[in-house]
């Protein structure tokens, strides 16, 4: 039971509301609260399937997930419950400012109980991905052992400040930073723990760039930890988990010999700096600090990436020689056929810093949170940013990319095919292809975002249907039954990639019957292999947009009786005979030939009267076989009269 | 084709020739048995050969309207040769006189008036008909756009 009057601020944030919910009658445990999931970003469901019901130490346990109902204004929503924090958040939400933590309590109530809560979910091989200060709650009263939030109703990361996130993730959409992994959350670990320590963000109010800049230029364990009071082995910790360097970076069993009081060495990755070189507002010493810069003022990056300069800047230290040659062979290609400057420059920033996001015009995604990413655009609706995307998929910019991103990687690669093949439906702009259907492809989770059923999370392609039959339960909606987000949801969960079903939904206005007859074709696929549903609601509104195809039945007796037909058909709510009945094209095919018949007949009784009543000749023809035909009856008459009268008065 | 009209010659052909016999079965019995009757038809009829002889119209209704006219001012001399005694003396002293001719020839002329004047009446005969015909024209279109709509015009 979910009470949606008081909203639990004690877990709410800005995508995921929370409310205060209780187990139902006979079930065993404390109270609560219930997270209801935004349906403009994918959850991560396969993390959630395992996850739940099951206690993970020092994090709030997941009791159960899944699709809910909820008032009319809410809809339906994925929901997770989880056990209700005993105590309160360490920090408050969207604060720059908290009550800072001693040393010791970090000790005792934070790094030990974090540790174990990363360990379970490594050994489970999960990442948590929402290790952050406020997203810790303590066990019972201040201080004592926290348990760390969720970190499932959003993609990972997604929550995540940048100052708790690595340089790399930090730069990408918050939605896009992809999977990460166990290094990812050891350096959330840090920063939190520095955070903590310090009782207030020092970052705060820094626009994300400038954060990442000053981490690129001073490493991370600087920018958090600058001015901070603490035990040089407190500080080493947080050296040690705020390594830039993932490799380097402390991890699991790092932690545990530290917390055991046992020397571990301090990472020193040591920083091989570049000559300076100015470009926009900086000067630039690293490779990655440059891509940053470049991906900042990407408008301005292609004449000094068309220079000698870069390539002259890359061979001063011999490990970025790779990188030069790299860039070299691009700009040959660049010299034959020209790429564009924004496409030049993001192809030259992850050549400089493959570890880092896809930066392009604007946009910023890991190699694995494209989907994500496009899903956080797609709900924001910015016009330049989604422009960006389509010009991303119809470049082939993003393969290239992923290639760079995956080059040594031991992460196994995603199918290269399927990428494509994504990327061919992407570029595509029809409806059933172009963002949406990507968006679709990227995201198999992710419920269809079409305004017409939004609010009812429908994420299976069998829930769409009673979904839109529901619409039109009261009254017939004024529109269609299809738009392009439905369009795409369909084409991806039922995997249509070509077909009279997905093009002739691009038919153009003029050529409504074909378009009204694909949107039913369609709606009818879905109808036959996702086991007939009977949604007469919907047919009925289907049946009242098929005017169009109706029209096209030239023989008006014939168009009374299709129209008839659709209407009984409807009834009875089954929408592949509604379909059959609609398209039948026997009958088309008939009225035609009939209809070209009776132009003839039509055309032929035209030339007829214009014949018989402008043409003087035909007349005049008449008028002389007729008057010829009557002198020679007379004549004829006169004959026999004449013989009868000299037959009866002389008696021949 | 080439079959079809050369069997249709065959047949006209055949045709004529059993109207040629025809003709001279008859010119042969009246001969015999009724020569003066025979002799004012030949006389009197002039007229009515010649139209025949020079008509090439469809049917030789022309030629036929004057050879009927022209056997009607015939006619009315015949019971004279027949009552006296159908010989070719009889046949000859009806020609002998002006009036048979007149009457005859005059016959003849009457099949040229009729000729003249039955386009006359024709015309608003035709004129009536191709009102009819327009009427039951125009309506077979009225059902067809009933049947079909206003396309079928624009076609």
């Amino acid at each position: 039971m979910v009470d949606l009057n008081t909203p639990a601020a004690v877990c709410d944030n800005a995508v995921t509301h929370a409310f205060p919910a209780w187990r139902t009658a006979g079930g065993e445990g404390g109270p609560l609260v219930a997270l209801l999931c935004t349906p403009d970003l994918p959850q991560r469901l396969k993390a959630t399937v395992r996850l739940k019901g099951r206690a993970m130490a020092s994090t709030l346990t997941l009791v159960d997930s899944g699709i809910a109902r909820y008032t009319p204004e809410i809809g339906r929503r994925f929901t997770l419950f989880l056990e209700r924090p005993a105590g309160a958040r360490v920090a408050p939400a969207n604060a720059d400012r908290w009550q800072a933590m001693s040393e010791n309590d970090v000790v005792e109530h934070v790094v030990g109980p974090l540790l174990d809560a990363l360990s379970a979910f490594h050994r489970e091989g999960l990442v948590h991905g929402g290790v952050r200060p406020d997203n810790l709650y303590f066990s019972a009263g201040r201080p004592s052992a926290v348990v760390l939030g969720e970190g499932l109703s959003t993609p990972t990361g997604a929550m995540q400040p940048v100052a708790v996130e690595t340089i790399q993730r930090g730069q990408a959409i918050s939605a896009a930073r992809g999977e990460g992994s166990k290094a990812v959350d050891f350096y959330a670990l840090g920063a939190t723990l520095a955070l903590l320590l310090r009782g207030s963000d020092p970052m705060a109010g820094q626009p994300p760039e400038q954060i990442v800049a000053a981490k690129i230029r001073d490493g991370s364990y600087r920018v958090l930890c600058h001015g901070l009071r603490a035990t040089p082995s407190m500080m080493q910790l947080m050296r040690g988990l705020l390594e830039d360097e993932p490799e380097l970076r402390w991890g699991r069993a790092h932690v545990e010999k530290w917390l055991a009081g046992t020397s571990v060495p301090t990472p020193n990755a040591g920083r091989a700096k570049l000559p300076p070189l100015k470009f926009a507002d900086g000067q630039h010493d690293t490779p990655a600090a440059l891509a940053h810069a470049f991906a900042n003022h990407w408008r301005d990056a292609a004449k000094l990436i068309r220079s000698d300069a870069l390539g002259d800047w890359l061979k001063h230290r011999p490990e970025h020689r790779g990188a030069a040659l790299d860039i070299q062979a691009l700009l040959e290609r660049d010299a034959q056929s020209r790429f564009a400057d924004e496409e030049l420059t993001a192809r030259v920033i992850f050549r400089l810093d493959s570890s880092g996001p896809l930066r392009y015009r604007g946009l910023a995604l890991m190699w694995d949170g494209t989907g994500p990413g496009l899903a956080a655009v797609m709900a924001e609706g910015k016009r330049e940013k989604l422009d960006a995307f389509a010009a991303l998929f119809g470049s082939g910019l993003h393969l290239d990319y992923y290639d760079h991103a995956l080059r040594g990687s031991t992460t196994p690669p995603r199918d290269r095919g399927t990428l494509r093949a994504q990327e061919k439906n992407a570029a595509q702009q029809l409806p059933g292809f172009g963002l949406e259907r990507a968006l679709y492809d990227l995201n198999p989770d992710l419920p269809c975002r079409s305004s017409l059923v939004g609010d009812r999370w429908v994420a299976a392609v069998e829930d769409l249907l009673p979904a839109l039959d529901a619409l039109a339960i009261r009254q017939l909606p004024a529109g269609d039954p299809m738009d392009d987000h439905i369009a795409a949801f369909i084409a991806n969960r039922l995997n249509l990639t070509t077909g009279n079903e997905l093009t002739g939904l691009a038919a153009p206005s003029t050529r409504m019957h074909v378009k009204r007859l694909a949107m039913v074709a369609m709606l009818a696929l879905v109808h036959h292999r996702r086991g007939q549903p009977t949604v007469p609601n919907l047919a009925g509104w289907l049946a009242a947009r098929l005017t169009p195809v109706v029209d096209q039945i030239k023989n008006r007796d014939r168009r009374k009786q299709m129209q008839d037909r659709i209407t009984q058909v409807a009834l009875t709510g089954d929408l592949s005979r509604l379909l059959k009945v609609a398209a039948d094209p026997g009958l088309r095919k008939r009225d035609e030939a009939e209809f070209e018949a009776a132009k003839r007949r039509y055309g032929a009784a035209k030339q007829r009267i214009h014949y018989i009543t402008y043409d003087r000749g035909y007349r005049e023809r008449m008028i002389n076989t007729v008057g010829t035909r009557i002198a020679t009856g007379l004549a004829v008459a006169i004959l026999v009269l004449t013989t009868a009268a000299v037959v009866f008065t002389d008696g021949i | 084709m080439s079959t079809d009209s050369g069997s249709g010659r065959a047949v006209r052909s055949r045709a004529t020739m059993a109207v040629t016999m025809g003709i001279i079965i008859i010119f042969g019995m009246m001969v015999a048995f009724t020569p003066g009757i025979l002799v004012v038809l030949i006389g009197g009829m002039l007229p009515a050969m010649a139209a025949l002889v020079t008509d090439r119209s469809d049917y030789r209704l022309a030629g036929l309207t004057i050879a009927a006219m022209n056997l009607a001012g015939c006619m009315v001399y015949l019971p004279q040769v027949w009552d006296r005694g159908n010989s070719l003396a009889a046949g000859v002293a009806v020609l002998s006189e002006p009036w048979p001719w007149a009457v005859m020839f005059m016959a003849a002329a009457g099949g040229w008036a009729l000729l003249w004047i039955g386009p006359l009446f024709a015309r608003f005969v035709v004129a009536a008909v191709i009102d009819v015909e327009r009427r039951r024209l125009e309506r077979i279109q009225a059902n067809i756009v009933a049947e079909w709509g206003r396309g079928v015009i624009d076609g």
